[in-house]
């Protein structure tokens, strides 16, 4: 029992890292607190749902599923190049408060998940919902599914990581810092901040799929999973890749572990208190990259 | 169409913006636990009247008691932390207390709610209709409004626009800021302690479900639209959105994409007020 917890934190801790490294990357590039990222995991799965019920008339299951995946992800990230273009972008030229390009983007988040639901309805979907157990022993069982989201979470992670040895990470570090010194450094704001905002899309993309394929999604999930990701990237620390996803472990440990312990119900308050201590007493996160005072 | 219903939460939603406002737009801290002491209100008012058999006057005070206390923790938050933090530990107090009331079932009923709250007794008189509810809601917004209408124009005002356009203007004056925060946030949660009374006695039944993190953000976007740091400017918005559903129930769809298009309309316009018009439609402060 212990083990077997153990083994489903460890899964649904690397797909909150998915979300959370692309929140990290947004966050970092943008200054935006991008709350529409809830709404970009929402629409993936739609997308991917909705691609599939067209071309599995004509086409054979597994040609289908991918097609409708790689069209999917080409959707979301033109629509939060559209964000971009007609929001954010504005926003940022204005010089706005972070407060109000937070509710700038859970306007954007409302707008997309309501205009889902318009369209679609509330009702939950989900993508697949047979599983078989590929892993058997005494101390857990694996399925399938949980399997796949293992191996291309790593997969993903170790992309982020070499990504971020790359000259376009270290331009969002530098923006990050001070965007108008960065500029003057010949640095193309614009051009680093979409980059950084479709890999962060794509992610969270890849995200909602795979967890489509696990369990049933419906539209008002992705507040739920934005907030959870953001409470890992003010934990892990704001500049930390590897902070945010030893935050996601500890989270998902946290949650996993509540529900043997007290009931499945309080898994959200545990979290949010998590978020209040932090914000408390490690207002630079628990890990943090060591910077000038006045950067702060 | 029950156009007296309307009028009742049209009442108690300018309670709550103005309330809101007095935080958000006259002291510059964006507050997203208003629902959150909204409910904590409603729940102290029922509990008070049904288990101790309090009448409601007496049940409204201690709710605004404990609001006031409550609000310790915001003001806590407000003094330690800067914009987007303290907005997010609003954020997190929101969720925690709705986590509360929804899953302490021993106390609020969990997911049932309370039901057969006891009504309201104005010396002796038993109110059971919504016309005298509305008279009820109508006086105490009354008197919130006049409040507010005296309240801007003191020093204090003055004093609560400085610390939201310079902190460090403030302090070097040598004010307090901690103090001022504190009576700012303790008077944001009695009101609301207010609001959250009339709607308990007045539906009779509650659940955690009408106290969520949506209705933080519906009461942020109402004082947004109007705009903040004036009185028109929330009271116009919180009509609006009362408003707008029976407008849209004029189109002919079914409830639930009905309940979806008035989001759509309502982030639209959220975005557009953003974009175009920091400052609301009648604001004379825009969050910079």
């Amino acid at each position: 029992m212990f083990t077997q917890i153990l083994i489903n934190s460890i899964v649904s801790a690397l797909l909150l890292s998915l979300v959370a490294i692309g929140f990290n990357l947004i966050f970092n590039a943008t200054k935006v607190f991008h709350l529409a990222h809830g709404a970009m995991y929402v629409s993936a799965v739609y997308g991917v749902y909705e691609f599939n019920c067209f071309f599995q008339k004509v086409l054979p299951g597994g040609i289908s599923i991918a097609i409708s995946v790689i069209l999917s992800l080409l959707l979301i990230s033109i629509l939060i190049i559209i964000i971009e273009y007609l929001i954010y972008r504005p926003l940022f030229q204005k010089k706005i408060n972070p407060a109000i390009s937070l509710i700038s983007s859970l306007g954007v988040y409302l707008f997309v998940i309501n205009l889902i639901t318009f369209l679609f309805g509330n009702e939950s979907i989900s993508l697949d919902n047979d599983y078989k157990i590929v892993v058997s022993n005494d101390y857990f069982k694996l399925t399938d599914i949980e399997l796949m989201h293992l191996i291309i979470s790593i997969l993903l992670i170790t992309a982020v990581f070499l990504f971020s040895r790359t000259k376009f990470y270290t331009h969002i570090r530098a923006i990050t810092d001070n965007y108008s010194v960065a500029e003057k450094f010949g640095i193309n704001v614009q051009r680093t901040r979409i980059i950084a905002l479709i890999a962060g899309t794509v992610l969270v993309g890849v995200a909602g799929v795979m967890k489509g394929y696990e369990i049933a999604i419906e539209p008002n999930v992705g507040l739920t999973i934005v907030l959870t990701a953001s409470v890992a990237v003010i934990v892990g620390g704001v500049n930390s890749l590897v902070g945010t996803i030893i935050a996601c472990f500890v989270i998902a440990l946290i949650e996993n572990y509540s529900v043997k312990f007290l009931s499945a119900q309080w898994k959200d308050m545990l979290t949010y208190t998590l978020l209040i201590a932090v914000l408390i007493f490690y207002q630079q996160g628990l890990i943090s990259v060591k910077q000038r005072i006045e950067t702060i | 169409m029950n156009w007296l219903h309307i009028f009742f939460m049209c009442e108690i939603y300018v309670i709550l913006a103005l309330s809101a406002n007095l935080v958000s737009g006259y002291t510059g801290l964006l507050s997203f636990a208003n629902a959150a002491f909204y409910g904590v209100g409603a729940y102290v008012t029922t509990i008070v009247m049904k288990n101790f058999g309090f009448n409601y006057f007496s049940a409204l005070l201690i709710a605004i008691i404990f609001n006031v206390l409550a609000s310790f923790i915001i003001t806590y938050f407000s003094v330690r932390l800067k914009d987007l933090y303290f907005t997010l530990a609003t954020l997190a107090f929101q969720v925690i207390v709705f986590s509360v009331l929804y899953n302490w079932e021993k106390v609020t009923g969990g997911s049932y709610g309370i039901s057969e709250i006891p009504g309201v007794k104005v010396f002796g008189y038993q109110l059971s209709e919504t016309k005298e509810y509305v008279i009820l809601g109508g006086s105490f917004t009354l008197m919130v409004i006049l409040f507010f209408f005296f309240f801007q124009k003191t020093p204090f005002v003055r004093l609560l626009e400085c610390i939201r356009d310079r902190e460090l203007g403030a302090v070097s004056l040598g004010k307090n800021i901690s103090y001022y925060k504190f009576i700012c946030n303790s008077m944001a949660a009695a009101f609301i302690a207010i609001a959250g009374s009339l709607f308990a006695v007045y539906n009779s039944y509650i659940d955690a479900t009408s106290f969520t993190l949506n209705e933080s953000i519906l009461i942020v976007n109402m004082i947004l639209i109007g705009g903040t740091g004036n009185l028109i400017g929330p009271i116009f918005g919180a009509c609006f959105y009362v408003m707008l559903p029976e407008i849209t129930r004029l189109i002919p769809i079914d409830s639930t994409q009905g309940a979806s298009l008035q989001m759509i309309i309502y982030s639209l316009i959220l975005i557009l007020v953003v974009r175009f018009k920091p400052n609301g439609l009648f604001g004379k402060f825009k969050f910079q």
